[in-house]
């Protein structure tokens, strides 16, 4: 699994698209425009598929995390069950800046830090992109 | 040449960058503030910078254009060091005090000045706040964050030396600083 983090239209999803160009894209979920169930998962065996905005779906999910939680296990396995499978998720950094007055602001703060230390630790790779260019973090 | 640095409130970015723009050899050390005095807290921010920027080594032209940069490119000259301070500002001041911003020309048209003034100077060194890692409720700031960035972007692109400045130290991100 890789993992790419940065600020809001730092130009994650541009960075991306160029970064997996050699292996084919079997999908790419963007949680801007569509939710858990509207995301068929590829039967292909070797490619990439992306998640983009998983801050999104923290958003969507915030008052039902289990849902979110379970659809996570589903894409993981989805990744392990072949050597050519990659999972990439992409979430924009939130978690800097005063504290929101909005109580569902502050939750959904939390919840997307919680989230992307678990992606930190489980990732393979990590990257953080500041502006369309990558900093390695992890890998 | 183009140089991008960011950083956040009190980061020491202004001061990195006016050290910078004394460093370069020749040429007038320009200031170009986008900062408009609209209250008193900004008034007592400006004098502050204008305060420290008088014990500068090399006096520095203060050039004062909170919008539409295009206006004071004839105040430029042929290799001047500029330093734009800052990014955020002027955006702010072109989508809300101008009365004029145009969502799909106002990026474009913002882009064009920097382009123009890079061409006619030597050094154009432009400073932006660490905005866009927080959370953002109202649309009229999730607008700002996302235009910002995707300006932002698009500077760093075109830039040959871009760094973020933390605690007054700087963070290469692009390009060899020396």
């Amino acid at each position: 699994m890789d993992f790419i983090v940065g600020g809001t239209a730092n130009g994650k999803k541009e960075w991306a698209m160029r970064h997996y160009q050699e292996k084919p894209i079997l999908l790419w979920h963007s949680f801007f425009k569509a939710d858990i169930s509207e995301c068929v998962l590829p039967t292909g065996q070797n490619g990439v598929l992306v998640i983009e905005a998983f801050d999104e779906a923290v958003k969507k999910h915030l008052d039902q995390p289990e849902k979110l939680q379970q659809w996570y296990k589903t894409i993981r396995n989805w990744e392990n069950e072949y050597q050519d499978r990659k999972l990439a998720i992409i979430g924009a950094d939130i978690n800097k800046g005063i504290v929101p007055i909005e109580k569902k602001d502050r939750q959904l703060r939390d919840e997307v830090g919680l989230w992307y230390q678990q992606f930190m630790k489980e990732a393979g790779q990590v990257y953080e992109v500041w502006y369309g260019l990558a900093v390695k973090w992890k890998g | 040449m183009l140089i991008f640095i960011e950083g956040g409130a009190k980061s020491g970015k202004t001061s990195f960058a006016e050290h910078f723009i004394q460093q370069r050899q020749g040429g007038r050390k320009v200031y170009l503030a986008a900062a408009d005095p609209q209250d008193a807290e900004m008034s007592r921010r400006i004098n502050s910078h204008q305060c420290k920027r008088q014990n500068a080594r090399e006096q520095w032209v203060t050039i004062e254009q909170p919008y539409d940069l295009m206006r004071c490119i004839e105040q430029v000259q042929a290799g001047d060091h500029v330093l734009l301070d800052c990014l955020t500002t002027w955006l702010s001041n072109e989508m809300f005090s101008s009365g004029s911003w145009h969502v799909q020309m106002g990026p474009a048209l913002m882009l064009e000045a920097l382009s123009n003034l890079q061409k006619k100077t030597a050094t154009l060194l432009v400073v932006s706040s660490d905005i866009s890692h927080q959370s953002a409720g109202h649309p009229d700031m999730i607008q700002f964050l996302k235009v910002q960035g995707r300006l932002s972007s698009q500077i760093v692109k075109r830039a040959d030396l871009a760094g973020m400045v933390n605690y007054g130290c700087l963070r290469s991100m692009k390009g060899e600083w020396q």
